[in-house]
């Protein structure tokens, strides 16, 4: 006896049911932001930055083992200067436990918490330009003081970077009018460190950290009291 | 007309078949760039620990003037030393063909397959190496624009300020910061647009060693990790003896796996072969303990440009 199929069930994807995870090989592992003293930025909306390095709990690296603890790393970063920025200090307000995960196919996408990513049909991932936020970020932990301070020398070397490329954008513009813009842009931007260098100084550092003065060498006339022994009459005046 | 002899007709009359597989494999895109050459490999010490601690010692102490001809004498001077740690874990991959994947057989194969288990080591090292650059401390390139013969040049001045040799020096770049490279180099005027090898990137080659310019080795590699809240990629340039690498010697796993369940054997790394009869699949299992780690933060510094 044949059997007839007549009435198939209704095939409806269900919105909840779609992939809501990041594809496979997006996982990556957790990690916390470090910073170095002389790692700094300037940019021209936001002033002077801090850069961020990462210190990545990715067994294998840097002494990380297979439990993915990060004393090791922490350790060495420390011994070069590393200022680890961590993820639960209250001072970090609104910025507290900066590290946020995705889920994915293969496990968790560590990412910044304000990290956005677009899933295309198809599966291709697009992140979203969330910079300004991470600029927001840096910027409160500069004004926070959670970073190492921007020191004069570490100034005066981003300043120098961009006189080089002054000097080299004058060299095209010589050579080619057109190129004027972007030598003016340049000079633009140099102004605008040396305008962000006073602000920053101005209200943050009455006491520069870590400049080290030479000790100044007695003056002859400084010199202290010494025993004038029997021969003498008088022994030296010591004025202030 | 009729009974002609088509091949509609015999197709359907299952005397031909729809497809069949060409014996040419073609091999999908992905980057094969190897890193291990541009790390030092430090041999493994030691059975009682999964960690090799590598001493650090500066040389290049000058002596002091004396201070009189008859006293004084001279203090002390304390070598500098200091340390880095190269801890192993264990990495793996797992492939799963069932026996009629075998039988059916054609120019993908199990052994095939076996050859991207082997090559995974190489491929896992370079992502070990470039999970490395996060961490340098030293950084040029600007957050949010792209990369720049500048930006090069402030690498390499970096570099060279810290007494690195020029030599060997190599560059690790994500391909978006290659081309942003390319570009600037075809915006250079004066005597940067005459050399020979700016001209040779210009012809935009692939994924590895793309070139080498102004004697640094510039590698292309889709592992670089991104920085700034994935607004950049952070490159690194570095010199030789910048990271290390060892691997734990699994040449002999015996008792622990029957030997005729190794498949690949070498020093480094080995494929186990596990049988699951009842359901006709067998695990092919590539395992390695690679480690690896920063040796000395100042022979590299990290590009970080617009991503």
């Amino acid at each position: 006896m044949s059997i007839e199929l007549t009435q198939p069930k209704p095939y409806q994807v269900q919105a909840d049911q779609a992939e809501r995870r990041l594809p496979k090989g997006w996982a990556n592992h957790r990690f916390v932001y470090v910073h170095y003293p002389e790692a700094w930025s300037f940019d021209e909306g936001s002033g002077f930055l801090p850069d961020l390095s990462t210190i990545v709990a990715k067994p294998g690296v840097n002494g990380v083992g297979k439990d993915g603890t990060l004393n090791k790393p922490i350790a060495g970063s420390l011994d070069k200067g590393g200022l680890v920025i961590n993820a639960t200090d209250p001072r970090l307000g609104p910025w507290k436990n900066y590290v946020g995960a995705y889920d994915c196919v293969d496990g968790k996408h560590w990412c910044f918490i304000k990290t956005e990513f677009t899933i295309l049909p198809g599966g291709r991932v697009k992140p979203i330009d969330r910079s300004a936020d991470f600029r927001a970020f840096r910027a409160h932990l500069r004004d926070a003081q959670l970073v190492h301070p921007l020191s004069e020398p570490v100034y005066n070397q981003l300043v120098e970077i961009e006189r080089q490329r002054l000097k080299r954008a004058g060299n095209d513009a010589a050579r080619n009018p057109h190129l004027r813009a972007k030598y003016e842009a340049q000079e633009a931007r140099i102004a605008a460190m040396a305008k962000a260098w006073a602000t920053y100084t101005g209200a943050d550092s009455d006491e520069p950290i870590g400049i080290l003065t030479p000790t100044v060498p007695p003056e002859p006339d400084e010199v202290p009291a010494v025993d004038p022994g029997p021969k003498r009459r008088k022994a030296i005046e010591v004025s202030a | 007309m009729a009974n002609e002899t088509t091949y509609a007709a015999i197709l359907s009359a299952g005397g031909r078949v729809t497809k069949v597989l060409s014996a040419l494999l073609h091999q999908s895109l992905y980057d094969p760039t190897g890193l291990r050459a541009k790390m030092n490999f430090v041999p493994r010490a030691g059975m009682s620990s999964d960690t090799t601690n590598v001493t650090k010692v500066t040389r290049g102490a000058v002596m002091a003037a004396a201070s009189s001809e008859t006293s004084g004498g001279f203090s002390n001077t304390l070598v500098t030393t200091g340390n880095y740690d190269l801890t192993v874990a264990r990495y793996g991959l797992v492939m799963k063909p069932s026996d009629l994947f075998n039988i059916t057989g054609g120019a993908f194969d199990v052994n095939y397959m076996l050859g991207i288990l082997t090559e995974s080591l190489e491929l896992t090292l370079t992502d070990l190496c470039c999970g490395l650059f996060a961490n340098i401390a030293g950084n040029v390139g600007t957050s949010g624009a792209d990369m720049t013969v500048d930006d090069f040049c402030d690498a390499l001045y970096y570099l060279n300020l810290k007494n690195n040799q020029r030599d060997g020096v190599s560059a690790v770049l994500h391909a978006q910061q290659v081309n942003d490279l390319i570009e600037s180099i075809r915006g250079e005027g004066g005597p940067m647009q005459w050399r020979t090898d700016a001209q040779g990137l210009l012809t935009m080659p692939g994924v590895g060693f793309v070139g080498q310019f102004m004697g640094v080795q510039v590698i292309q590699s889709d592992s670089v990790p991104t920085a700034n809240a994935a607004a950049d990629r952070a490159g690194c340039m570095f010199a030789p003896g910048a990271f290390s690498y060892t691997l734990a010697d699994v040449a002999s796993m015996d008792p622990m796996i029957n030997p005729a369940d190794v498949v690949v054997a070498t020093p480094e790394m080995f494929v186990e072969r596990v049988r699951d009869g009842a359901n006709a699949l067998t695990s092919f299992i590539a395992n390695a303990y690679p480690g690896v780690a920063e040796a000395e933060d100042l022979r590299g510094v990290r590009i970080t440009t617009d991503a």
